[in-house]
């Protein structure tokens, strides 16, 4: 235990005296020191990816690690970062059992589920977001199960990389207004709001609830077994929304990102150059939705998987540049296949630009002089490794968090070769991502959870990850 | 049409697609009654996941009508997600419709947007206050709402609940309005308003298979009631009420203009009248969309003299009634008077007839308003039918917004809602109208554009602003499969012409036939580059194909329907050359059509042989009963399958037929085969 937080916050600033100044530096530390369990958890993600380990990756091995070019602007955030190459996606259990397109479907499946594809190209387990969201709702660690997926950029292949649960994928949030009244309808009563008609506003969103829920179990007595489990999942998760309405938000310590949405909310979603206004604001929502302490779980994407991402704000000579062999198209995925360590960088980089000035956010303190990083998990991923065939083993991912709670500001590489897969199982070289999956939930403070994804995946934490 | 003989036709599924290029298969055995002139021609056995949920979610789509008819409400419903196609063909299959947490979230916040636009619609009972709600008053209206939102009576446990939330509502000091609110978003929120269920088959659950069959939206009342009196138990009792649906629906329709807006040849206008008060005429321009059975107008008189005000009315010049005015300002009169008129703007008059002054003895006539009154019959059935093609085709998922931009430069805005009215007015004029036939849905030599769409398809534009209709060449564009809706639906997100999707298309949505996935090996781009540049599109793209021999038998089946389209862009318009300048080859052979080979030069040659193929006929009977009973087909609808089909033809394709053999059948009110109960 710190230090700090065996003393009360007033007995520790009547300890400082007389001397006011120092009063908000103390109140953030010790708000700091009073927070340090890890609360919140928040995946991103970019399609089409990692594809060169070389010089553009990260190197070399302990503290001393270099970021690569792809990734140099995390070096402001070093110390919260680990960041982990030679991660297998791919390989068993995935990509068997379904068409898709090569590694995509299953690796955009597969990097946040640890799970293969049913034959209704759907994953067969929730991804790491809704999991531990709900985990963290049933085990009395969050108000909310709920955990949105922002998206900037096109839809792929039209598959989803985030799952309720097997076959449930979650539509992701791409409108600024849609995500804001996701998130912020019936937040703020509204003009002349007081807190009895705040209350009452919400004590009528718990009637609707109820009211749905009574009708929604009076209806089950009558269904065959398909359509009664089909109908009991809705009722449950009425009633988990209607938990996450029993208390009412803090509506004194937060703001509402109105003037943000206004910002952007004629933005089309769809137009390229609307992308990064539009990645600000997602985070700016997110950020602020955890100040608020609507969600404590959210997940932010390029794109889905296989996304063709077009980016016409970077260097649109240099992409015109390399022939992609297909016309009129100067967008990521192409360039995957068919571009240069340079052009792909033009993306990799922008991407891991707008990922540092998440964390800056992150970093930003709040008005109880807490600051969000000391209590977030982040995780960046992407879909497969290196290679335009696809190939699912040699991922570079990352988790950002408090050193307090991981050891931080190391690189962690596991050994692949430059050679191509030669079947549908990958090369089975690397990491498999299953257990850092573990260390994350466990980190969250979640009980009872030793295993996740597909029982191939094998049990426990990623023992490397805690030493 | 002569009822067929049988004759063999191919399988469907290319499995592999090796070894099999246009030759005869043997036809998988069906279980079916036997029929001695006329059998199917062969299709795949519906044997897969093809069990009754006995549950069935309302789509988006569906959710709006419902919300608009129900509530009045339109656009609210926009930010609900899109149920994803199950098997890549429809929404509203029962096994691909679970509900998400995100889902239920966003439908809080939608059903709180409707109930906010619903609330000050809502026609309340006769003697009811809004403010002041009796208990008797809320009985009566939730009563009435549930119903029509539940598609069912209410029990009284259900009654009391909705009155409850009201009074919490009321009680915890959120205003009449806000705690109707409530009301409406526990009805909107609740599973009996978003699914179907198809269990027992009670009266009220065959009225919503029939509403949500033709309408795609709730049974409206006198439907409830039909329901009530045992009206649908009957074949008959179903199809009386199917062509009263099929008829469309009507609701009141009026158009009122306030007198101020009016000109008079004597007198003044101030406030909300105009008082004619030397003989004058007040004229007023009326439009109403909808056929005129008669006109109102509001009037008082300020006494003087020995009698009454009188007028003449006149509506575009003729007279209509001479009335007598004997009331004053605190009790203003109606005068109803029924005519014959058709829709469009008409010239209303009022002239008042017996001025009077003497000194300040002075009489006056007074006119509030005048107002146009009729039924507006919509063609609700039109917009679900053409949905259930639009999803059959793929049409309904098109979304303009999330394509390259490149790809839309210089189009008008509007361009998704005129493509997707072109769609809907093509398949309604076809569809459901008495002599419409299934082989012009693709074969039909015209199409409705307005003045904009006829601009970008690079037609003649049509005078006036709506759709009209118009000719096709039919050598490049003819039906539904060559408009510009169809061909963005199976073009790739960047914009790029792709053989593949197209032939996929062809193959696999209307021709009912499966292609199976690449080899998950194969990199499935088409580096174009890599080919000589003075190739064109087609030569590089069938070296490319047919140069791997674990590609060329599906190739060979998606490459000529494929090649087929070059000639029409991703959004429609025609192309006769490459960027280059030579002209396409379009030019190919459709395998497999009815059992044998199809040449064909043109695309409008290619679609023309479909549209009068037994083979696209039955994948249409197929579809139809998919997108009816909300699953894959299973073995033990045979029997249905054969009845629709017989039906079909032997109405020579026949929209409205189908749908008359679909309602009277047993099997619309049974349930289909339920998964085994596990003990």
């Amino acid at each position: 235990m710190s230090i700090l937080s065996r003393f009360s916050r007033r007995s520790l600033l009547r300890s400082a005296g007389a001397s006011l100044l120092l009063a908000p530096l103390l109140r953030a530390e010790v708000a700091r020191a009073q927070n340090t369990t890890i609360r919140r958890f928040i995946t991103l993600f970019h399609p089409n990816g990692s594809m060169y380990l070389g010089a553009a990756s990260p190197q070399a091995s302990g503290s001393s690690f270099t970021f690569g070019s792809y990734y140099q602007a995390l070096e402001r955030h070093r110390a919260n970062t680990i960041a982990l190459t030679g991660m297998r996606i791919g390989g068993d259990p995935y990509g068997s059992q379904a068409p898709d397109e090569g590694g995509h479907a299953s690796g955009g499946w597969g990097c946040l589920t640890c799970t293969s594809s049913n034959d209704t190209h759907n994953a067969t387990g929730p991804s790491v977001d809704q999991f531990i969201a709900r985990k963290l709702n049933e085990q009395g660690l969050a108000p909310s199960a709920r955990a949105p997926v922002f998206r900037v950029g096109p839809s792929g292949g039209g598959w989803t990389n985030y799952f309720e649960d097997a076959g449930r994928p979650v539509s992701a949030l791409i409108s600024p207004t849609q995500a804001y009244g996701n998130l912020f309808a019936g937040f703020t009563p509204g003009p002349g709001s007081t807190a009895v008609r705040a209350a009452a506003l919400i004590a009528r969103k718990r009637s609707v609830l109820d009211s749905a829920w009574a009708d929604c179990k009076g209806q089950l007595g009558v269904l065959p077994s398909e359509g009664r489990a089909m109908l009991d999942y809705h009722c449950e998760r009425i009633r988990e929304l209607e938990r996450s309405l029993q208390a009412p938000p803090p509506v004194n310590t937060c703001t509402p990102p109105e003037a943000a949405l206004t910002a952007v909310a004629n933005l089309n979603p769809s137009t390229p150059a609307n992308y990064p206004a539009l990645t600000d604001f997602f985070f700016k929502l997110m950020t602020t939705a955890f100040t608020c302490d609507i969600v404590r779980v959210a997940s932010f994407s390029f794109g889905q998987t296989a996304a063709r991402f077009n980016a016409p704000w970077l260097n649109p000579q240099v992409l015109a540049s390399v022939n992609t062999g297909e016309s009129n198209v100067n967008d990521h995925h192409s360039h995957t296949h068919a571009g240069t360590e340079q052009t792909v960088g033009l993306f990799m980089r922008w991407y891991a630009e707008k990922f540092a000035s998440l964390l800056d956010l992150l970093k930003e303190q709040q008005p109880d002089g807490t600051r969000l990083m000391d209590t977030t998990l982040a995780h960046w991923t992407t879909e497969y490794g290196k290679g335009p065939a696809h190939d699912t083993d040699g991922a570079v991912m990352f988790i950002f968090a408090d050193p307090s709670q991981f050891r931080t500001n190391r690189l962690i590489s596991y050994p692949v070769t430059d050679a191509e897969p030669t079947s549908t199982q990958g090369k089975l070289e690397g990491q498999r991502h299953h257990a850092m999956m573990v260390s994350m939930i466990q980190a969250m403070g979640i009980s009872g959870v030793n295993q996740f994804g597909a029982v191939q995946g094998g049990s426990g934490p990623l023992a490397v990850l805690s030493s | 049409m002569r009822l067929r003989p049988l004759f063999s036709l191919v399988v469907v599924s290319l499995a592999g697609c090796e070894g099999w290029l246009g030759g005869t298969m043997p036809s998988p055995e069906l279980p079916r009654p036997p029929r001695p002139q006329w059998e199917r021609p062969a299709l795949p056995a519906l044997t897969q996941n093809g069990t009754d949920t006995g549950l069935r979610r309302l789509t988006r789509f569906e959710v709006e009508r419902t919300v608009q008819q129900v509530f009045g409400v339109t656009g609210a419903t926009a930010s609900l997600p899109r149920h994803p196609a199950f098997d890549g063909f429809f929404s509203n299959n029962m096994h691909g419709q679970q509900i998400s947490l995100g889902e239920v979230e966003e439908l809080l916040v939608v059903a709180d947007r409707i109930a906010v636009s619903a609330v000050p619609r809502l026609k309340l009972p006769a003697g009811c206050a809004r403010d002041a709600l009796t208990a008797a008053c809320q009985a009566t209206l939730f009563a009435e709402l549930g119903r029509l939102a539940w598609r069912r009576p209410l029990t009284p446990d259900e009654l009391a609940r909705l009155t409850a939330s009201y009074a919490a509502s009321r009680t915890s000091g959120l205003t009449a309005d806000e705690s109707l609110e409530a009301v409406v978003a526990s009805l909107v929120m609740s599973p009996s308003f978003l699914y179907r269920t198809e269990t027992t088959f009670t009266p009220y659950e065959v009225a919503s298979r029939l509403s949500y069959a033709v309408w795609a939206s709730a049974p409206d009342a006198e439907l409830l009631d039909a329901a009530r009196d045992g009206v649908l138990s009957t074949p008959e009792g179903r199809q009386a009420q199917l062509e009263r649906l099929l008829a469309g629906r009507s609701e009141p329709l009026s158009a009122r203009a306030e007198a101020e807006a009016g000109t008079a040849t004597i007198g003044y206008a101030q406030d909300t009248w105009w008082n004619l008060w030397g003989e004058g005429t007040l004229t007023l321009r009326v439009t109403l969309d909808a056929p005129v059975e008669s006109v109102a107008l509001r009037v008082w008189q300020e006494h003087g003299g020995f009698e009454d005000a009188r007028l003449e009315l006149r509506v575009d010049g003729v007279k209509v009634t001479e009335a007598v005015v004997a009331v004053l300002a605190d009790a203003p009169m109606l005068v109803n008077v029924p005519l014959s008129l058709p829709a469009g703007e008409h010239a209303v008059e009022v002239e008042f007839l017996n001025n009077y002054i003497v000194g300040s003895d002075d009489r006056n006539l007074y006119v509030d308003w005048v107002e146009l009154r009729g039924h507006r019959t919509e063609a609700v059935a039109d917009a679900a039918i053409a949905q259930f093609v639009a999803e059959w085709l793929g049409a309904s998922r098109v979304d303009l917004a999330t394509k390259d931009a490149s790809w839309l430069l210089g189009t008008s805005p509007t361009l998704q809602a005129e493509l997707e009215t072109e769609f809907e007015r093509t398949v309604g004029s076809i569809a459901l109208a008495p002599e419409g036939r299934f082989g012009d849905l693709f074969g039909g030599d015209f199409t409705f554009v307005n003045q904009s769409l006829a601009r970008h398809y690079g037609l003649t534009p049509p005078s006036g602003t709506g759709f009209v209709r118009v000719p096709l060449d039919g050598v490049e564009r003819r039906g539904v499969l060559t408009q510009g809706l169809t061909i963005a639906a199976h073009t790739k997100e960047s914009g790029e012409f792709s053989v593949v999707q197209l032939g996929k298309f062809v193959r696999e949505h209307v021709l009912c036939q499966t292609i199976p996935p690449p080899p998950i090996t194969v990199d499935t781009n088409f580096p174009e580059g890599n080919y000589p540049v003075d190739w064109t599109h087609r030569q590089k793209f069938t070296q490319h194909t047919q140069g791997n021999l674990s590609c060329a038998g599906c190739h060979a089946q998606l490459n000529p329907p494929g090649f087929a389209f070059y000639r029409l862009d991703p959004l429609g318009r025609a192309r006769l050359t490459d960027r280059l300048g030579r002209a396409f080859d379009t030019t190919g052979t459709l395998e497999n059509l009815d059992g044998k080979p199809a040449p064909f030069t043109t695309v409008g040659d290619m679609v023309g042989q479909i549209s009068k193929s037994q083979t696209a006929r039955t994948c249409f009977v197929r579809s139809f009963m998919a997108y009816a009973l909300g699953r894959r087909a299973s073995a033990s609808d045979a029997p249905l399958d054969l009845q629709l089909n017989e039906s079909f033809e032997g109405s020579e394709g026949n929209v409205r037929a189908l749908l008359v053999a679909w309602v009277k059948s047993d099997a619309f009110v049974t349930a289909g085969p339920r998964k085994q109960e596990t003990p």
